[in-house]
C-alpha cells in the first residue's frame, strides 16, 4: 500500500503530535516506503539540528518556576463561545447548589447532558459562579469509606484542557484563584496542565 | 487510578470554565496575562538573551493589549496579534542590541588576546554561537522565528497554532518550513560549521 505523507505530517509525527490512528499509519508506512523514510530522516535530522542551535539560547535562562495552574486556558475559544460558557456556568452553578444541599450523599442522579444544554442561556447567570457562589465545597475526595473500592469510573469527571490524548501524568490537588476553589489537576510529563476537575462537583454524563 | 482518570476525561469542547471573579471588569485580561505572559517572556528571553529586557518588552505588549480592550473582535484574533506584536518588538530590540553586542564581542576578543583561560575561550565560543543563532532568527520571517522560539520553549502544536493563528494541522508544515529556512540561512552565512 502506497500512501505517502507530507513533510508537515512527518514533522508532526516526529513531535508525536499526530492522532494515534495517524501515528500508527505513518509508522506502518515508514517501514515499507524508503522514500518517506529518507524524507523523515532528513526532517528529523534538521529538527534536531535547529533545536540544538536554539537550545544554545536557553543556557542563560533561569528555569521558570511551575506556576499555579488556573482553570482558564484557551482564551480564544471563549471569545467566540459566549453561549457555551453561559450553558457551562448554568450547569456548574446547578451542580454546586445541589452540592451545597447534599454535601455527602452523592446520588448518581442524571445531570443534564452538556450537548443538550440550552445554548441560548443568557449570560446574565455569569455572576453565579463568581466569588460567593463558588465558595467552599469541602467534600472529601472519597467519601464512601464503607464501600470496598471496586474499579469504577470516577464520579467526578475531569475536563480535558486540550484535544490531545493524555497518556500519562500526575494528579495534583490544589486550590485555584483567589477564592481557593479546590480542584484536582492532571499534569503531563512536560508540566502542562492537561485536565481539571473541581472537587465536589458531580458527574456530568 | 490514573487509568480511571484518563478514561473519565471529557473533552472540554462543550464546556467552558469561568475564572473565579469572572464578571469583574478586566478579568479576561487577568486570564490572558496568567496564561500567556510567562510564555511570551520565555520566548523573548531566548530571542534577546536578556531576561529583564524580555520582561520589559512583554509588559509593554500586555499594556498595549489591555488598552486595546476589545476582545471579541471577529476580524482579528487576539492571541496571534499578541504574539506577533511581541515577536516584532523582540526582533526590534535584537537589532538595537546588535551594536552593543559587537562592542562586547570586541571586549571579549581583547580578553582572549591577553591570555585567557580555557573557560573564557569556551564561553566566548558559546556566546558566538548564540549570536549567530540570533542573527539568523532576526533574518527570518517573524512568524518563522516565532514558531521556532515557541517550539524550542516546549509549546505544543495546539499552543503554536493559537499563537500564530493557524489550524493545528498546519503547524507541522509551517514548522518544517521554518526549520528548513533556518538551516539554509545558517549554512549560507556560517558555512557547515553547525
Amino acid at each position: 500500500m502506497k500512501e505517502c505523507w507530507r513533510d508537515g505530517d512527518l514533522r508532526a509525527f516526529l513531535d508525536r503530535e499526530l492522532s494515534p490512528a495517524d501515528t500508527e499509519r505513518v509508522t506502518a508506512h515508514l517501514a515499507e516506503c524508503h522514500e518517506c523514510e529518507a524524507r523523515y530522516d532528513e526532517i528529523a535530522g534538521r529538527a534536531g539540528l535547529v533545536s540544538g542551535l536554539l537550545e544554545a539560547l536557553a543556557e542563560l535562562e533561569p528555569v521558570a518556576p511551575l506556576r499555579r495552574v488556573q482553570p482558564v486556558r484557551q482564551w480564544r475559544r471563549w471569545a467566540g463561545a459566549g453561549a457555551a460558557i453561559a450553558a457551562g456556568i448554568a450547569i456548574a452553578a446547578l451542580l454546586l447548589s445541589k452540592q451545597a444541599e447534599t454535601p455527602i450523599v452523592q446520588a448518581p442522579s442524571p445531570s443534564p447532558s452538556v450537548a443538550e444544554a440550552p445554548a441560548t442561556q443568557s449570560p446574565a447567570v455569569t455572576p453565579a459562579l463568581s466569588a460567593s457562589a463558588m465558595k467552599p465545597v469541602p467534600a472529601p475526595a472519597r467519601p464512601r469509606l464503607g464501600v470496598k473500592p471496586r474499579r469504577q469510573l470516577p464520579r467526578d469527571v475531569f475536563l480535558a484542557l486540550d484535544d490531545e490524548p493524555i497518556e500519562t501524568g500526575i494528579v495534583v490537588r490544589m486550590t485555584l484563584g483567589e477564592d481557593e476553589i479546590p480542584a484536582d489537576v492532571v499534569f503531563g510529563k512536560d508540566g502542562r496542565a492537561r485536565a481539571i476537575r473541581l472537587i465536589g462537583t458531580q458527574t456530568i454524563h | 487510578v490514573l487509568e480511571d482518570v484518563i478514561r473519565g476525561v471529557q473533552s472540554a469542547g462543550e464546556f467552558a470554565l469561568t475564572p473565579a471573579g469572572a464578571g469583574r471588569a478586566g478579568s479576561w485580561f487577568d486570564g490572558l496575562f496568567r496564561d500567556h505572559y510567562p510564555r511570551v517572556v520565555a520566548m523573548l528571553a531566548r530571542l534577546t538573551g536578556d531576561r529583564s529586557q524580555a520582561e520589559e518588552i512583554a509588559a509593554d505588549v500586555f499594556c498595549k493589549v489591555s488598552r486595546r480592550g476589545v476582545v471579541a473582535d471577529p476580524g482579528e484574533e487576539l492571541l496571534p496579534w499578541l504574539y506577533r506584536v511581541a515577536t516584532n518588538a523582540g526582533l526590534d530590540a535584537l537589532r538595537a542590541n546588535s551594536r552593543r553586542r559587537r562592542r562586547e564581542e570586541e571586549a571579549g576578543a581583547e580578553t582572549l588576546r591577553t591570555g585567557a583561560s580555557e573557560d573564557a575561550l569556551r564561553s566566548l565560543m558559546r556566546e558566538e554561537r548564540r549570536a549567530r543563532v540570533r542573527s539568523v532568527l532576526e533574518s527570518l520571517k517573524p512568524r518563522d522565528a516565532q514558531l521556532l522560539l515557541l517550539r524550542s520553549n516546549g509549546s505544543a502544536y495546539r499552543e503554536l497554532a493559537d499563537a500564530v493563528g493557524v489550524a493545528p494541522a498546519s503547524v507541522g508544515t509551517l514548522l518544517a518550513r521554518a526549520e528548513a529556512e533556518f538551516e539554509r540561512r545558517f549554512r549560507a552565512r556560517y558555512g557547515d560549521d553547525l
